[in-house]
């Protein structure tokens, strides 16, 4: 059976499916003889590690204990499928650029930047959104904004109208006084993989060596007066901060002789300082859409206009779903590839369980522009791109490029 | 109404919970109090609540349900398989929040802990022995199916109502009579009534909308995070069913797989560098039944926890390809806040150092019961003990006759003389241990260790007293099992004395070789 607007119209209503599984075996993409490499973490304060940790966890797989390691967290998941939504509407998709949004523009070195709920971390409870204003208004006294904040679980239809994804991936209003939105995501997801070693012990994050080979010479060293006048030279490439630096420890005994590898010139000598690739027997992408998560919501459209919403939204996390399922570069040798058919249940009274066919691109579009039509009907919704667009905050940029600098 | 018990099953699609609990602990079983508010959410936010006013809450069929569950907290919790993974490393993502530091704005960056979950084979289920009235049955029903997660938004769930006999015994039954602070088990927060209301009082009280002054963006801004709600919630102590402990001076082994052999003349050195590895982990407050250092004038167990090292010559429950293995044997009677300390020692000692050498601990701990330690007797023969590590006598010999195997029955003897109710001290009391434990079909065949240095077999020496190791083939007689695990002598505790079974055909008799007259048996 597909995955049709009544299933997802059906499970949006009352005594409606708790949730849609969809599991997917991946394989690297140059065979099970390669590593990939896994989502990094920083090592806790006790350790001395600067290489950064992988997150092992011990996982029950077909019913074996077995060590397995987050490939893609839970975090980036849903980040991938915002960014696939992004990247559709910034293409000009038909049908996703009229999804409602908040974008926030900055200037900044005579270029613009454009942010939005999107593509910013917390969504429409975003700093950069609520430190911006709009027309020369401070957002957060804008009505269409505040009555955004200000939606519930009983009524939610701001948040439909104005950033739909906030309701879908999840936010909350964290630093407001009272009255903080707290929306579930109601799309969750990871890639795991489970580790080839199958020994009782935690797999021992390997190490990989890192050098680089200056051909002029893997040692070059320089007088105060000349490196002065290397990075004049490179003024516009260094930051302020870097250049400043620079030029003052040239002035400290300057007849001695320096490495110039703060230039950039220079080898670096080989060490083992980085975190080698994980060798997996099998990685596994497993995402779960709770329609009981959505069914949470209410939008003041009457029960019929209140599932059509609710089956919009399911609508939507699928699309990002299967456009961010699409792309399997995850990072830098963390090539993969499916291994296997996209596997996805629904579940049914009695613990029963149906299987669905999986959707395409092309499928998951028709079913968002089917969902949209009849909750323009049913509930009279209306999706017709970016509802506000904030002017960002010019000391916020200017700040950003001080602690770079710092950095 | 039906009869037989009822339950409610979450089913974890990722097969992973994430929770916490108090100052960011993380949570290993989620408790009633946890189900509970996953319901009322369900109740007072999903499709079955109500408008009141411009607020939604449950229906008045909900509130019936949930307070049902409020009065009447689940006699049993039944958990899957589990495994929990420690905290690794740390994550460090934008909060969302601009602010000003040093007159420089600063988009906020908060660290959240990576890897601390609990991996399950199977769903978490709260059983309750009968059945609610059927119109709360129907309530809880239908509002499982709108329970989205359970914990962290990570743990999304399946939440349904199930027969008692569907779901299986419960692991754990609550004790309604239980002292929290002794006892071993699971202490969870259960829901009392009144909860539900007071969930919906807190829920209420941050409600109302702030005004547009008290709302605009600041470059001081931090996280507001609600308090938790403490009211009509209290703790309740679920535990295993009791299990009748069998009649031996240890119940149960955990065992540690090693990454290297260990000589049989050296265990007793390793065992000592083991147990002063777990008391520097378990750290001040060591309790004596690890220590072995009990206060003047209270009573001195006759076992406490006991080390030994077992090697592959026999096989033994929970053996594994490791080539040697730290068994931690747990003596009757020990006290569940010990054997909660000792485990979770155990469960951190990653490695054992003695002078310049080390011994690792791989994989996971495991627990077995000390009367199945070693495989079943082979259909045809008996079965005898020997001593693994030599054994040195808990006494000098008495004065009169006394012999070796006088020796071995004593040194059972002290073994079980808890068991056996002696109590005493002196020769008097020493033969008639010995006595009783011959009475019981202790029978030894004993030899003296006259190789090497006998200090190989001690931990320590009294003064003057000389250290006489022995070896010895035994049969315990009706005082153990034939797969219990048994140690004897002075460091017993410490890796001496440990009896591996000897199993010999019984279906031949042996007949003298040369009969009477000197001419030779023809078989």
């Amino acid at each position: 059976m597909s995955i049709t607007y009544e299933v997802l119209f059906e499970a949006a209503s009352p005594g409606g499916s708790s949730c849609l599984t969809s599991v997917t075996e991946l394989a690297p993409a140059g065979g099970w003889h390669t590593s990939v490499a896994p989502a990094k973490f920083a090592a806790r304060r006790e350790s001395n590690s600067q290489a950064g940790v992988y997150a092992w966890e011990r996982r029950f797989v077909d019913g074996e204990l077995a060590h397995a390691v987050v490939i893609d967290s839970k975090q980036s998941q849903l980040n991938r499928a915002e960014a696939a939504l992004a990247a559709a509407v910034e293409d000009g998709h038909g049908l996703l650029s009229r999804l409602p949004r908040v974008t926030v523009t900055y200037k900044r070195n005579g270029h613009v930047e454009r942010y939005s709920d999107l593509t910013l971390p917390h969504r429409v409870f975003d700093g950069h959104i609520r430190a911006g204003s709009v027309g020369g208004v401070p957002t957060t006294d804008v009505a269409a904004y505040r009555a955004a904040r200000d939606a519930t679980a009983g009524n939610a239809r701001a948040l439909l109208e104005m950033s739909p994804v906030t309701l879908v991936f999840g936010g909350w209003d964290a630093s407001r006084k009272s009255a903080q939105g707290r929306w579930r995501s109601a799309l969750v997801g990871e890639i795991i993989g489970v580790s080839a070693d199958t020994s009782p012990n935690r797999p021992r994050d390997a190490e990989r060596g890192g050098a680089r080979v200056d051909p002029v010479g893997m040692q070059i060293q320089v007088d105060g007066p000349t490196i002065t006048a290397l990075a004049d030279a490179q003024k516009s490439e260094l930051s302020p901060a870097t250049h400043a630096r620079i030029v003052k420890e040239a002035k400290s005994k300057p007849q001695e002789p320096r490495s110039a590898s703060v230039l950039g010139l220079g080898g670096v000598p080989p060490s083992l300082s980085q975190l080698a690739g994980v060798a997996c027997r099998r990685i596994i992408r497993s995402h779960v859409l709770s329609f009981a998560a959505l069914r949470q919501m209410r939008f003041g459209a009457g029960a019929e206009g209140d599932a059509a919403c609710r089956a919009l939204l399911a609508a939507l996390a699928l699309n990002g779903l299967v456009r961010s399922d699409a792309e399997l570069y995850l990072r830098a040798n963390c090539d993969l590839v499916e291994d296997g058919p996209t596997k996805v249940t629904v579940d049914r009274r009695g613990g029963q369980v149906e299987e669905l066919k999986p959707l395409s691109i092309g499928e998951a579009d028709e079913l968002l522009a089917v969902a949209l039509a009849r909750a323009e009907a049913l509930a009279d919704v209306r999706w017709q791109g970016a509802v506000l667009e904030v002017m960002g905050n010019p000391a916020i940029v200017a700040g950003a490029e001080e602690t770079e600098d710092a950095q | 109404m039906t009869g037989g018990g009822f339950a409610m099953v979450a089913e974890l699609p990722l097969g992973v919970y994430r929770g916490h609990v108090g100052g960011g602990d993380l949570d290993v079983v989620p408790s009633p109090a946890r189900l509970h508010a996953a319901l009322w959410c369900a109740a007072a936010q999903g499709v079955r609540a109500v408008t009141r006013g411009d607020q939604l809450t449950p229906c008045e069929q909900d509130l019936r349900g949930l307070e049902w569950v409020e009065a009447n907290p689940p006699d049993g919790i039944r958990l899957p398989r589990y495994a929990i993974s420690a905290e690794v490393g740390t994550a460090y993502r934008k909060e969302g929040q601009l602010v000003r530091e040093q007159s420089r704005w600063v988009d906020k960056v908060g660290a959240r802990p990576v890897g601390a979950a609990v991996a399950v084979d199977g769903p978490f289920a709260w059983t309750w022995q009968v059945q609610p009235p059927a119109e709360v049955r129907q309530s809880l029903e239908d509002l499982c199916r709108d329970v989205s997660h359970l914990g962290m938004a990570e743990t999304p769930v399946r939440l349904r109502v199930a027969e008692l006999a569907e779901v299986g015994e419960p692991t754990h039954l609550r004790d309604p009579d239980a002292d929290l602070f002794t006892g071993a088990g699971l202490d969870l927060d259960v829901p009392q009534p009144g909860r539900g209301t007071a969930l919906e009082q807190a829920y209420r009280a941050t409600a109302s909308r702030p005004p547009a002054s008290k709302d605009r963006h600041s470059g001081s801004e931090e996280t507001v995070r609600s308090p938790a709600v403490t009211a009509a919630v209290a703790p309740a102590r679920y535990a295993p069913p009791a299990v009748e402990e069998p009649a031996l001076p240890w119940v149960s082994v955990m065992l540690a797989a090693m990454d290297r052999p260990v000589k049989g003349d050296w265990r007793v050195g390793w065992c000592v560098a083991a147990h002063r590895a777990l008391i520097s982990l378990v750290g001040d407050g060591a309790p004596a039944s690890l220590t072995g250092a009990y206060p003047d004038g209270t009573h001195r167990p006759a076992n406490r926890v006991a080390l030994q090292i077992l090697d592959r010559t026999v096989g033994f429950a929970g053996m594994t390809d490791a080539p040697a293995t730290l068994a931690v044997l747990v003596p009757r009677g020990l006290a569940a806040t010990d054997l909660t300390v000792i485990s979770t020692a155990l469960g951190r000692l990653a490695t054992i150092r003695r002078g310049k050498q080390a011994l690792r601990l791989v994989g996971e701990p495991v627990l077995v019961p000390a009367d199945r330690l070693w495989p079943a007797v082979p259909a045809g023969h008996t079965r005898r003990w020997r001593t693994a590590t030599a054994f040195v006598p808990d006494t000098r010999p008495p004065r009169g006759a006394w012999s070796l195997a006088d020796a071995a029955a004593l040194s059972v003897g002290m073994v079980w003389r808890d068991l056996l109710g002696a109590r005493g001290r002196g020769e008097t009391f020493y033969r008639q241990l010995a006595a009783d434990a011959t009475a019981r079909g202790v029978q030894a065949n004993v030899e003296r260790v006259t190789d090497g240095d006998p200090m190989r077999f001690v931990h320590k020496v009294n003064t003057g007293h000389m250290v006489a190791p022995l070896r010895a083939t035994l049969s315990l007689g009706s005082l153990a099992g034939p797969r219990s695990v048994v140690a004897l002598g002075q460091s017993r505790h410490l890796g001496g004395g440990l009896l591996v079974p000897v199993d010999e055909p019984g279906d031949v008799e042996p007949v003298p070789l040369f009969a009477a007259g000197g001419a030779a048996v023809r078989l």
